[in-house]
């Protein structure tokens, strides 16, 4: 069979559509459109609230500092922290939801991937980040809601101190998990960059 | 313009395009489950897309170019056995029992076996020339050049003799 001939029988076939096709108008009128959510936009949509609340999370600390910037044992950390989440929001800039009418096939899918390898390879940071920044804000915290100093009060110390080591324990041992998962999407997402590279060439 | 009349015009474009977005549908998604989810993956990338619609672009253009961004990253997660939860659980496309003979049937099948043999990206190039756009439409969809599309075009040719030859031996 020749490319030609497959084009009549596609043409027959099309034809035949016409009349085989029903639009389900009843379920497109009761889709509620306005605020649906394709499946690749909840992901780009969730990168990019937790983006935003990075910067939120440092504004906080910074505000939080600002109160006691002198008492260099709590803001010199909480400082820390809130850079750390300032680099985790710069790291995200790059995030874009993708206008599937606007940019061809290649620059779409190029893009999915370049959107996977970037999560992929910054989850591990992002978690640690996270981590990071309760350990560096909870005395600050403490210290300017319950007027009390962690570093003095023995009792509230050693909570911190063990609450820091669980939830940090919780972490690198979900990570491990987790991170197996990161390095195979990353895998699959370089080689799938790779054959949109491939095809792109003549 | 209205949320009612603005849904009325989008139903009459799905309406009058129902058959190239079946086709794109239908090629990546055979799995009659799966091709739920991506009907709605479809239509909702449609109806975004619809607020910034440049008429400079043919409207048929403008609807592979979405149904197949769309298909193709559905394909892709769907190629990894990843799935997504669906709210609905109707066909927006109901398709009627094909009444033609057994040979046309046998025909079609083999159609979409053949396009089904395909990469991701081939497959959009075939479904594209079958329904007869020109290299340059099918270029500015896919985002290579005319040469390269010609350059394709000619190696599924290749491709589709091995694979009726293969199928005759």
């Amino acid at each position: 069979m020749e490319l030609d001939e497959l084009k009549n029988l596609w043409k027959e076939h099309d034809k035949k559509l016409e009349d085989r096709i029903k639009l389900n108008e009843k379920i497109l009128n009761k889709m509620n459109m306005d605020k649906a959510v394709g499946e690749f936009d909840k992901l780009i949509s969730k990168s990019i609230i937790g983006r935003n609340l990075a910067l939120v999370y440092c504004a906080i600390s910074l505000i939080w500092v600002s109160v006691i910037i002198e008492e260099l044992e709590f803001s010199i950390p909480a400082i820390i922290g809130s850079l750390a989440m300032l680099w985790s929001f710069v790291d995200h800039l790059s995030i874009t939801k993708p206008d599937y009418s606007r940019i061809s096939l290649i620059e779409l899918q190029k893009s999915i991937c370049k959107f996977r390898i970037h999560t992929s390879k910054t989850e591990k940071y992002d978690i640690a980040i996270v981590l990071l920044w309760f350990i560096t804000t909870t005395p600050l915290y403490v210290k300017l809601v319950c007027k009390t100093s962690i570093y003095s009060n023995l009792k509230y110390f050693a909570i911190f101190c063990l609450l820091s080591v669980v939830i940090s324990i919780l972490v690198v041992a979900l990570s491990r998990k987790t991170y197996a998962t990161y390095d195979q999407k990353l895998k699959e997402a370089e080689s799938d960059l790779e054959q949109i590279i491939a095809f792109e060439k003549v | 313009m209205d949320t009612l009349s603005e849904k009325d015009k989008f139903i009459g474009i799905i309406k009058d395009h129902k058959r190239i977005i079946y086709k794109v549908i239908y090629s990546y998604c055979r799995d009659a489950e799966d091709r739920k989810d991506l009907q709605q993956e479809v239509i909702i990338q449609l109806w975004k897309s619809l607020k910034t619609y440049n008429d400079t672009y043919k409207l048929s253009t403008w609807i592979y170019r979405i149904a197949l961004n769309v298909a193709i990253s559905h394909y892709r997660k769907d190629q990894k056995r990843l799935k997504s939860n669906t709210s609905i659980d109707e066909d927006i496309f109901r398709i009627a029992e094909d009444q033609s003979d057994e040979e046309h049937k046998d025909r079609t099948e083999l159609l979409y076996h053949f396009i089904n043999q395909l990469d991701a990206f081939n497959k959009a190039i075939i479904i594209l020339y079958l329904d007869d756009n020109s290299y340059k439409e099918i270029s500015e969809i896919l985002g290579i050049t005319e040469t390269n599309v010609g350059t394709k075009i000619g190696r599924i040719k290749k491709l589709l003799k091995e694979c009726f030859s293969q199928l005759n031996n």
